[in-house]
This record gives structure tokens, C-alpha cells and sequence, in this order.
């Protein structure tokens, strides 16, 4: 692999490396087959040609999206799929194409379809893109969300909540869990000691509904019951994604000073980001010029006026006089 | 709306199970020589050759409007089938709906390899499925010579154009939803190639059975027959897929010999 090598992606939360599920897959590639590159959450989609983070930039080249990484990772070396037995190797895509089939619509719509669970998501994409951008990307997930919806699902998700047909995506979502379940047993990965690509997609699915904080995913609670799954996700986050883990509230814990004379608002300023002091300051005096300019313009133009009429009436006054000689 | 209509027929299911298979049952398909597109030949094959295996009755009526009919469903829409008071499209909801009719085959599968038989399904549906939307939407001559050609052709002139446009655009978006858009034809006869691949060691864990599953037929037998025969049967201007397919010598015996079986008998 080149020097220097940086993959992109957004910051994680609630102890997961990343929100996203392509980011999630890109990484779970990275990092099982211990591949040496950086990873940068600061990360600004309009840099990536699909729009979409992830990306990976080598010197002056990206690879933008998970498919065209994993495509560079396989050439220099890094197959994830390497240390599988021949016949594991093809069964691995064969059922990552059928939890595609039945946990995809079910994801994309409780994270980007249903509006009320979309305030959340959009608020976290939105916190991890830079500012003018951050009022666009997230809602082109939504866009795409739409799409996969009705293709899959069979009804559009900007229509009114109570034609939203959810039930089927959610039985189909928990008969894949459960098969997963099954399917796992008490075995580290799911071929046995080996991971393959077919592990690093089920983390990314299950690993961000599990832990997401969603007003409405019954996933959540599904997953739960199956204690093998909830195993095999904390022990990846644990192990593999020890340094990447983020999680804002213990984040913010840690900063905060507890300091009892101050009240509650100045509290919450001390704890937003400077960022956001920065902007707000910048807000503050522009309100405050623009009413000063737009008294003084007041007042000007008003005087002006005055003094104008005044020339004005002479004149006419001056004109009639001449007419009248 | 369609789905809310296939959620309440699924729970309809639940009541109607004990009643039999109906006498006259529909597999309503577009007209086969002008007009079926590869996708669709191909699932329509898929869901007859299913039937003959359960030994169900069924009669197959050719409609131009066909797809306008259809309920709904996640890719071609296409085969429908009437049975009774029920409208039951794609080849997935169609052995369902067997199913809980208590007439499928398959049944002696234990649990374990049933849910690897599904996979393999989906596996085979999913990718051969959109290799053919590929191949007939995204494909240049292919579309211009075949694709629009038949489906334009049982709408009059000014209405062809804008049938071929909506279809095409749907169908792009189908394949963006399941992220074939922006592969290349090398990509797709990969897939393709791995696909049958797995099909291949699949069949080969049985070598003395002609089935893939010991010597009695599943639904993977007949999804994997439409899929194939149909990519091997239709000429194209771009015969990449067809030239993939009978690389694997194994898949195309299987093909003939489920033809032979099924289909050349009751003519």
C-alpha cells in the first residue's frame, strides 16, 4: 500500500466508529485485514464524487465509495476474503445479497423514511458536515432513501404517515435476524475462526440499529433478544474499533466544568462549541449593524427628502411665476 | 397501496389455507413472441416451470397490458397469477401463496436447509434478474434494437415513446436502488460468472441427483431453470450473458435436462 493513504468518513457515536452504513463497511474492510491507513472523521462530502462519504485519497487520487475501495484493497493486497476456505468464498456474497435483500429497505427507511426518526438522523449527519453543506447532505440521503423504499418496500415515503406500509419491512427484517441468529451460533465469525465480507456487512446493518437512538425502531428490541448478535456486535466494537469508538456524551462529560454558580443557559454555552460561539458572534454584530445602518439610512434619506421637497415647492413656485409674467 | 393489498392477501392467507388449489387458475404473462422482455421471460419461466413441478393446474393467458395489471411487486412484476379470489405476483409471493395452500414442494427440507435454499433464491433472483435488466436497459444496441422496440409495440405511436421513456427510467432507478447503475459490463459478467459459480458447487454436492437439492425438485430448481434457459433461449444483439452462462456445462445439462422433463412432455 502507498504512504499516506487517508480513508474519510463520519464520526461515530454511541461507542460505534462510525454512523453510516457504507462508512461502517469501508472500515470493518480497513481494519480487519489490518490494512495501514489513517482515518479522518473530518471529512467534507462535496470532496467525494459520489457525494457521499466514504472516500479514500491516496496522494492526488480518490477512491470514492465502498465498492471502488474494496476494489483498490483486493489489488494491493488487503482481500478480506483471503483466508476463507473455497466454497465459503462464494457463499459470502451469496448471503450478503440476501440480508441486502431483507435488511436494506428496512434501514434505510427507519433511519431516512419515517419522519419522525429522521429529525435524529438528520441532526447527526448534519453536526458531522461543514456548514452551508450541512443543509443539503443529509436530505439527499432522504432522497435516496425514497427511492430504495419504493422500490423495495412498495410505497413512497413522502405520502402521509398512515399510508406508510412498514409492517411487511419489519417482518421481513426480524426473519433475517433470527435466521442470522441461527446461523452465528456460538461461533466467533460466521464461517467459523475466519471473517469474511459477509461479517463486516452484518456489523454495519445491525451494529448502527442496535445502538441507534431512534424514536421508532422496533428492530431494537428484537435484536436484543438474540444474545449472540448483541455479542458479536459489542465484541467488534470493543476489539477492533477500540480507538475509533466515539460516543458525544461522554465526550462532552469529560469537558464540561461543573462550576455551580453558573446557570443553566451559560452552562450549555460553555458546552456548545466554539464553532457555534464563533458563529454567533458573527450573527450578533451583523444584526446589530445592519439596524444601525438602517436607522441611519432612515433618518438620512428622510431629511434629504425634506430638504428636496422644499427646493422642489420653490421651484414650482418660481415657475409659476414666470408663467404668470 | 400495492403492499397494503399484498400485506391484507397475506393475512387472508392465514384463512384460506385449508382450501384447495382452484381448478381454474390464470398465469397471466405478456405476449410472448412480440413483446415479453428478457427480465420478465425469464421470471414467467421461473414461476411455470414451479407450478408443473407442484403438479398444479394452471392455464397461461397472454395480455398486452399485462404489467398494468399486476398488483405490485419488487422487480418485474411479472408473472401474475389468479387463483380463486386471489392476485398473487412474483415468484417469491407466488410460493408463498402455495404454500400456506399446503400443495408446495419442498416441504421435506428440515429447517436449516429450507433457509439455505432461500438464500440461494434470493441469490439467483436478485442477480440474474438485474443482469437482464442490465443487459436489456443499460446495453445501447441491446436497447434500441430490442428492449424498445417490443415494449413499444402494442401502444400506438406517440404513446410507445413515452411508455419506453417511463419504463426505462423505473428501471434505472431499480438498478440504482440495488447498485448495478454505474457497473460496467465487465462488473456484470462477473457477477454473473460468480453467481453461477455457486450454483455450479451447488449442484455438484449431489453429483448422482439431477436436482439441486437430492432427487426430488425445489424452488431453486425452477428459479435457476427460468433464469438460465431464458439467458441461454433469447438472441440479443449482445449475447455476453448467454456466452457467460454456457461456460458451465453442468448448469446448461441441468437446464436441458429440467426441459425435457417438464415442459417437452405435455407437448
Amino acid at each position: 500500500m502507498h504512504l499516506g493513504g487517508v480513508l474519510y468518513v463520519y464520526k461515530g457515536e454511541w461507542g460505534l466508529p462510525s454512523i453510516d452504513f457504507d462508512c461502517l463497511r469501508a472500515l470493518c474492510l480497513v481494519k480487519f485485514t489490518r490494512c495501514p491507513l489513517q482515518i479522518e472523521t473530518n471529512a467534507n462530502p462535496i470532496r467525494s464524487s459520489t457525494g457521499k462519504l466514504p472516500y479514500l485519497q491516496i496522494g492526488n487520487k480518490r477512491f470514492c465509495g465502498y465498492r471502488e475501495i474494496k476494489k483498490l484493497l483486493d489489488k494491493e493486497g488487503y482481500p478480506i476474503d483471503a483466508n476463507l476456505q473455497e466454497n465459503y468464498k462464494l457463499l459470502s456474497p451469496a448471503y450478503a445479497n440476501w440480508v441486502f435483500t431483507n435488511l436494506h429497505s428496512y434501514y434505510y427507511y427507519f433511519m431516512f423514511g419515517e419522519p419522525n426518526n429522521f429529525d435524529t438522523t438528520r441532526s447527526l449527519y448534519a453536526k458531522r458536515t461543514m456548514f452551508p453543506f450541512n443543509f443539503f447532505y443529509p436530505s439527499s440521503y432522504q432522497r435516496e432513501a425514497c427511492d430504495i423504499v419504493m422500490v423495495m418496500g412498495g410505497f413512497d415515503p413522502r405520502d402521509k404517515l398512515e399510508n406508510h406500509d412498514g409492517d411487511h419491512l419489519i417482518a421481513n427484517a426480524k426473519k433475517c435476524v433470527n435466521l442470522l441468529s441461527k446461523k452465528l451460533g456460538k461461533k466467533v465469525w460466521f464461517f467459523g475462526d475466519v471473517f469474511s465480507e459477509f461479517d463486516a456487512i452484518v456489523y454495519s446493518y445491525l451494529s448502527v440499529l442496535f445502538k441507534a437512538t431512534l424514536p421508532n425502531n422496533p428492530l431494537q428490541n428484537h435484536i436484543k433478544g438474540c444474545q449472540n448478535l448483541v455479542n458479536f456486535i459489542n465484541r467488534i466494537t470493543k476489539d477492533i474499533f477500540k480507538n475509533e469508538g466515539f460516543n458525544s456524551l461522554k465526550a462532552i462529560k469529560s469537558q464540561s466544568s461543573n462550576d455551580p454558580l453558573l446557570t443553566a443557559t451559560e452552562r450549555h454555552f460553555l458546552e456548545s462549541e466554539k464553532k457555534t460561539k464563533i458563529l454567533a458572534a458573527i450573527g450578533a454584530v451583523v444584526a446589530m449593524g445592519t439596524f444601525a445602518a438602517w436607522r441611519g439610512v432612515y433618518k438620512q434619506f428622510s431629511n434629504s427628502r425634506r430638504y428636496y421637497d422644499g427646493l422642489e415647492y420653490e421651484d414650482d413656485e418660481a415657475l409659476e411665476d414666470d408663467e404668470m409674467d | 397501496m400495492q403492499s397494503s393489498q399484498y400485506l391484507s392477501q397475506l393475512n387472508a392467507f392465514e384463512k384460506m389455507s385449508d382450501e384447495p388449489w382452484p381448478e381454474d387458475a390464470v398465469l397471466y404473462q405478456p405476449y410472448e413472441a412480440e413483446q415479453i422482455l428478457l427480465p420478465e421471460h425469464a421470471s414467467c419461466l421461473a414461476v411455470k416451470a414451479y407450478l408443473k413441478m407442484c403438479q398444479l393446474p394452471f392455464e397461461v393467458r397472454s395480455c398486452a397490458n399485462a404489467e398494468y395489471m399486476s398488483p405490485g411487486g419488487r422487480m418485474t412484476k411479472l408473472p401474475f397469477i389468479r387463483a380463486g379470489a386471489f392476485i398473487v405476483a412474483e415468484f417469491e409471493p407466488i410460493v408463498n401463496f402455495i404454500e400456506h395452500k399446503g400443495s408446495a414442494i419442498g416441504q421435506w427440507l428440515d429447517d436449516d436447509n429450507k433457509a439455505d435454499m432461500r438464500t440461494y433464491v434470493s441469490l439467483a433472483e436478485n442477480i440474474f434478474t438485474m443482469a437482464e435488466l442490465y443487459i436489456s436497459f443499460v446495453n445501447k444496441t441491446v436497447y434500441e434494437k430490442v428492449t424498445a422496440p417490443r415494449n413499444g409495440c402494442v401502444f400506438p405511436w406517440p404513446l410507445n415513446l413515452i411508455q419506453n421513456y417511463s419504463k426505462r427510467r423505473n428501471t434505472l432507478r431499480l438498478l440504482k436502488v440495488y447498485q448495478w447503475n454505474d457497473m460496467t459490463i465487465e462488473d456484470v459478467i462477473e457477477k454473473v460468472e460468480k453467481c453461477c459459480e455457486t450454483l455450479t458447487l451447488k449442484l455438484e454436492e449431489s453429483p448422482d441427483t439431477p436436482f439441486f437439492y437430492s432427487d426430488q425438485p425445489c424452488e431453486l430448481d425452477a428459479i435457476a431453470f427460468g433464469h438460465l434457459f431464458a439467458i441461454i433461449t433469447t438472441d440479443l444483439p449482445n449475447m455476453a450473458l448467454a456466452q457467460t452462462v454456457r461456460k458451465f456445462k453442468r448448469l446448461v445439462e441441468f437446464c436441458q435436462f429440467i426441459d425435457g422433463k417438464y415442459f417437452q412432455m405435455s407437448k
